[in-house]
């Protein structure tokens, strides 16, 4: 895949092996453990796609989505949070995220979003790991 | 002015609104690293068929354990949640399903099946969405406390004109919600607590131990 996504969340330990497993399914993952982190990489090299978590240390997600939408209108975001901020989940949408998931997700759902963001068909190459 | 009673209740909700998330993240954390075991596994050629059919198996109750676990810090935050709010719309459809899943261990310890049948349309109450969790609550666990290990309870959100959550409990036990003498003394702490709840909240119960039918009768909901 020639696209690039670029995930958000300070839990690192779920972060890391998520990017290690869209890794494994040939998609190229960067990772930001906090919003300040997540705004330098995003100006450095403008990401397709961002998966974002909303709560977060420092700068909150809903900043970094906002920074997004104004600066990098072409960058997609898929927001990724855990429970506890419907409201939170209503004012990313409002602002321009793609979809809002839940988690824990699953890969194969997050993945079916991400190309859906992305308007990408779901024939992309994910056979190396199932 | 906020009753320190009432302060407590929004210092638990906002605890347990932090903790509940922060589970979901842990939750979130050691599924994703246990599908990355998988995915690693399943890419090394130098294992077995049978071991890789074991090692599934365990993933597979990895799987589901943490699904338990979000499904119940989700009712729980969604439960946290309620402690700050005034008089709000819900769907009781919602708040049964939500006091039964968090009931559902002191129904297993009872040996009580404990089971929702939804209405097949939201059916909407304005009230205090504490207190209405509170008065469902109090209504299980007065059952729980009276009915026979082998029973079950089918919680039924219902719409005729009122809201009315229906209890089906097998009646060959009667609810005792009560040691009546001839004074009316030494009436079940639990019933008198419900009583006074469902009361509060401008309504009724209706026990028919015949047909094993209790009806909690609450205010009138919109349609």
């Amino acid at each position: 895949m020639s696209w690039k996504v670029l995930l958000v969340d300070d839990e690192q330990d779920f972060v890391s092996s998520l990017a290690e497993r869209m890794e494994l399914r040939g998609i190229k993952v960067d990772t930001a453990f906090d919003g300040a982190e997540a705004l330098e990489k995003i100006e450095k090299g403008e990401p397709e796609l961002v998966v974002l978590d909303l709560l977060m240390p420092g700068i909150m997600g809903l900043d970094v989505l906002r920074h997004i939408t104004s600066k990098h209108p072409r960058t997609k975001v898929i927001v990724l949070t855990g429970h506890g901020a419907p409201e939170w989940e209503d004012e990313a949408l409002r602002l321009g995220a793609v979809s809002c998931l839940l988690k824990p997700v699953k890969i194969e759902k997050l993945i079916e979003s991400m190309t859906e963001a992305l308007g990408l068909s779901e024939s992309h190459d994910t056979d190396t790991a199932h | 002015m906020i009753e320190p009673r009432a302060r407590e209740a929004l210092f638990m909700g906002k605890i347990t609104r932090t903790i509940t998330h922060e589970m979901t993240n842990i939750l979130a954390a050691i599924g994703e690293n246990s599908a990355l075991i998988e995915d690693i596994l399943s890419l090394a050629g130098d294992v077995s068929a049978p071991t890789q059919d074991r090692v599934g198996r365990a993933f597979r109750i990895i799987e589901a354990q943490i699904n338990r676990g979000v499904a119940l810090a989700t009712r729980l935050n969604s439960l946290a949640h309620s402690t700050d709010q005034a008089d709000t719309e819900m769907d009781l459809n919602d708040v049964v399903e939500q006091i039964a899943s968090l009931s559902a261990r002191l129904a297993r310890l009872k040996g009580i099946d404990l089971k929702v049948e939804a209405h097949d349309r939201p059916v909407r109450l304005k009230a205090n969405p504490l207190r209405m969790r509170m008065v469902l609550f109090d209504c299980l666990e007065l059952l729980l406390e009276y009915l026979q290990s082998g029973g079950t309870v089918v919680l039924k959100p219902g719409e005729r004109g009122k809201i009315e959550v229906k209890v089906d409990f097998a009646p060959e036990k009667p609810i005792r919600v009560a040691d009546v003498d001839v004074q009316g003394l030494l009436v079940s702490p639990q019933w008198v607590r419900l009583q006074e709840y469902v009361k509060g909240a401008g309504g009724r119960i209706e026990i028919n131990q015949t047909s094993g039918e209790l009806r909690l009768i609450l205010a009138r909901g919109k349609r």
